[in-house]
């Protein structure tokens, strides 16, 4: 017999002898009861001391109630550099990692150092090296001593670094800081709106967990499964029961019973003992609980839109209706609205009572991106008196399926690698064309056309002109969906991976009615690849490719549950890739892998094009350091050869391209 | 693309419910605040406490609190003397207090003040104030026929019995 069982038939017990007693005392019969009044008083003085005991334990334990997500919100990647900033967090504010992130940052700057000196002075690495120790390379002096310490300091500071407090770290970050900054002077790089004061470590953690401060107007950002109580939202079944718990919002009003008859009985107040038989009344109010029907709710959405475009804004109605035979008194719904979908108008959320066989609606409108989407809607079911909180999911069939249009908007030139298929490239081969190419001798059976009659009016002879032949490309648009690539510049703003496929859903089109071929890849642990081809049902493909292909998805690989294994991301890619292939590269260029991806390929005799979102931003340490080694990593690559534009987002890619033009012309 | 624009997500305590948790408080004190001066102070405490709670800071401690505080003036004014009826009403209202101001909380927790709450928020307020009204009417129809002759204790006996018999349907 274990305790809880023992207490129950105690309690059991002691009530069916105390109404008993009150029955008996009631019909007059039996022995009389205690009635004198110290009997009375201590029962009185019992029930108080009772009633303060469980407000102890009230105040002890905790109302649960599942904490909800906010679905409305767009979700949050950080921008480059964050991890910097993460560095640099732990050192200062959680004071571990010091040695490690330490390092870990010096030789990033270091590295940054040595690729402006060879920049700046066109020297070799191993001199650029040297003049960073020697420290003839600014004429700044914490910079300087920045570098000429590092390889110093390691040896006899591990000690001091144990002893370090907080200020050893704040002092290495504001060495860093300024070291940023001559960096960026040498390397004429400008930072707008360089505030130091709002770099600070407090503002840093709110930029790290993704809200703006309170002074920044940027808007709040959530992933859904991040800060709600429930681990997932990517469910199979149609029904998901997640947890049954009790709220314990009732807790109090025993006090209030215990108090009040105790009090009353004490004072001799029949008032008050009435008083507390209606807080008794409440008591079992709260235990009187069933758990709420919700296996019987059915969920139906509409769109406005069944076929929406990525950025079309998309009305949902949803209607949740109670088939089973008992009433559902407390429901609170939330849909859980993807997550790369935001909330434009409206609330997907809504509070309501439903008896048998009742329906009740919402409609919220959103903002939709690419994917095949569905998603399910979360049931708080709570009975009467709300001490029983059910929380399920419910799924209803309805997708919505939203696919990319490729308009041919943005033109996009390309570069002088061709197949043998007429197209629009000029080539440097003569043959037939519109551009004059060359002249040579004429052979027999050229085309009457091509002969420069001038000259032969002139001198007798016969000449051949040569046009520059105009070929096809072949163009595989390659992208960058690592990890890394999902970065955006500020909460809410749309991250590289976005930005990329917008603009190639822009420029797909544009480059095909041109007569090239055109293919599709990304380079990321689960194989993408569209070759090259052409015709109706190779846009399909694309097209779809774009929609729904896990790769190219709006939700970077961290959050979405895809298994991959490691393996070098271009391992796919470089298998299919054709060898006359040209490749538009559509990365961020957080890292240098990207840029030496770029080399590889260019050297292997595909030429590249890059195009690249600038989501770097200026506004904390590690963002500036990023947005520096951006601009080396695009000014090396133009070094080579290899065309790249750096786009801002809030210009149009065709003005970028434009500008570009110029250059490569 | 440039900036997206979504709706703001707000989770301040709704209004509904909390309008209602002060008008019980206010009925509460009303019934028992004229006893002395002492316990109109703990009212007016009180519903200061339910005020700030609900629409000031929503947070559910300083709901209960204030609901406390409440209960506390009805003690007092029932150590007074105060009319059993009067006091019944108090103590109804009292709870609908607690129970509202700490559903005003948790709704706006959970939900949202954009979303359309009035339903599920009307028909617990209905049902807390429905109990309330029957188990009340119950007891002071009990007392009333009880109270010719029949001793005090009987009746106290009667209310710790149902207090540990419905204690014992859940441990």
């Amino acid at each position: 017999m274990n305790v809880s069982t023992l207490v129950r038939r105690v309690l059991v017990g002691g009530g069916v002898v105390a109404f008993g007693i009150a029955v008996m005392s009631i019909a007059g019969v039996g022995p009389a009861l205690p009635a004198g009044g110290t009997a009375i008083a201590l029962i009185g003085v019992v029930s108080m001391l009772m009633g303060l005991l469980s407000a102890r334990s009230r105040l002890q334990s905790e109302q649960t109630e599942t904490v909800t997500p906010d679905p409305e919100l767009p979700p949050h990647t950080p921008p480059p550099g964050d991890e910097v900033d993460q560095q640099l967090y732990e050192m200062i504010e959680l004071q571990h990692g010091m040695q490690e992130n330490r390092d870990r940052i010096e030789e990033r700057l270091e590295a940054a150092a040595i690729r402006i000196i060879r920049q700046r002075d066109d020297c070799s690495r191993v001199q650029a090296q040297v003049k960073l120790q020697e420290g003839n390379w600014t004429d700044n002096d914490v910079a300087r001593d920045f570098f000429s310490d590092s390889s110093s300091g390691d040896g006899g500071g591990s000690i001091e670094n144990l002893l370090g407090s907080s200020n050893e770290s704040a002092e290495f970050k504001e060495q860093v800081e300024d070291v940023i900054d001559e960096l960026a002077r040498l390397g004429n790089m400008e930072f707008e709106g360089a505030d130091k004061s709002a770099a600070d470590s407090g503002g840093l953690l709110g930029r790290l967990r993704g809200g703006g401060d309170d002074d920044d107007d940027g808007p709040e950002t959530q992933w859904n499964a991040e800060t709600s109580s429930i681990d997932t939202f990517d469910v199979d079944e149609p029904f998901v029961d997640l947890d049954t718990h009790e709220t314990n919002r009732w807790l109090g009003v025993t006090t209030f019973a215990l108090l009040a008859v105790g009090l009353g009985v004490f004072v001799a107040q029949p008032g008050l003992v009435l008083a507390g038989s209606v807080a008794v009344g409440y008591t079992a109010y709260a235990r009187a609980t069933a758990t709420p029907p919700t296996e019987h709710v059915e969920v139906e959405r509409e769109f406005s839109d069944d076929a929406p475009n990525p950025g079309d804004e998309v009305q949902v109605t949803v209607t949740v209706r109670n088939t089973g035979p008992s009433i559902l008194p407390d429901l609170r719904l939330i849909d859980i609205v993807p997550d790369p979908f935001i909330v434009t108008r409206g609330s997907p959320r809504l509070h309501t009572t439903l008896a048998s066989g009742e329906a009740d609606t919402f409609s919220y409108t959103v903002e939709v991106e690419r994917g095949n989407h569905t998603w399910p809607l979360l049931c708080l079911a709570r009975d009467f008196s709300g001490s029983v909180e059910r929380e399920s999911l419910v799924t209803p069939e309805d997708n919505l399926v939203c696919k990319p249009v490729l308009s041919a908007r943005t033109g996009m030139p390309v570069r002088a690698q061709t197949t043998q298929y007429a197209g629009d490239v000029e080539t440097s081969v003569g043959g037939s064309g519109l551009e004059f190419h060359s002249v040579r001798e004429y052979r027999a059976g050229d085309p009457m056309n091509r002969i420069n009659w001038k000259r032969y009016a002139r001198t007798g002879e016969f000449a051949t002109v040569d046009f520059r032949q105009e070929k096809a490309a072949k163009i595989t648009l390659l992208f960058d969906t690592r990890e890394r690539a999902y970065s955006a510049e500020s909460p809410g703003k749309p991250h590289a991976v976005d930005l990329s496929v917008h603009a190639a859903t822009d420029v797909f089109s544009s480059l095909y009615d041109a007569g090239n071929l055109v293919g599709v890849a990304a380079f990321d642990t689960v194989p993408c690849w569209l070759a090259p081809g052409a015709g109706s049902a190779h846009l399909e493909r694309a097209r779809e490719l774009f929609a729904e292909h896990p790769a190219l998805s709006a939700i970077p690989p961290s959050k979405a549950n895809i298994e991959g294994t490691y393996i070098d991301p271009m391992t796919h890619v470089r298998r299919q890739l054709p060898s006359n292939s040209q490749v538009f590269l559509f990365t961020p260029l957080a890292d240098d892998y990207a840029s030496e991806t770029a080399r590889r390929l260019d050297s292997a005799g595909h030429l590249v094009t890059i195009v690249s979102p600038d989501t770097t931003s200026d506004k904390t340490v590690g963002q500036r350091l990023a947005h520096i080694e951006r601009e080396l990593r695009l000014a090396e690559l133009r070094e080579r050869g290899i065309r790249a534009i750096d786009w801002d987002p809030e210009d149009r890619l065709t003005l970028e391209i434009e500008r570009a033009q110029t250059r490569w012309a | 693309m440039s900036l997206r624009h979504g709706v703001e997500v707000n989770h301040s305590a709704s209004i509904i419910s909390g309008g209602l948790a002060l008008v019980s408080g206010v009925i509460a004190v009303g019934a028992s605040g004229f006893a002395s001066v002492v316990a109109l102070v703990f009212g007016a405490l009180g519903l200061g406490g339910i005020a700030i709670g609900v629409f000031a800071l929503d947070h559910r401690g300083v709901v209960t609190v204030g609901s406390f505080l409440i209960f506390l003036c009805v003690m007092i004014s029932g150590i007074e003397g105060n009319m059993p009826g009067l006091l019944l009403v108090s103590m109804i209202g009292t709870i609908l207090a607690l129970d509202l101001g700490q559903n005003a909380v948790s709704v706006g927790r959970q939900m949202s003040t954009d979303t359309f709450t009035r339903r599920g928020e009307f028909v617990h307020a209905v049902a807390t104030t429905v109990v309330g009204a029957l188990v009340g009417g119950v007891a002071y129809g009990i007392y009333f026929v009880a109270e010719d002759g029949q001793p005090a204790p009987a009746l106290v006996f009667l209310v710790l019995a149902a207090l540990l018999l419905i204690w014992s349907f859940r441990t």
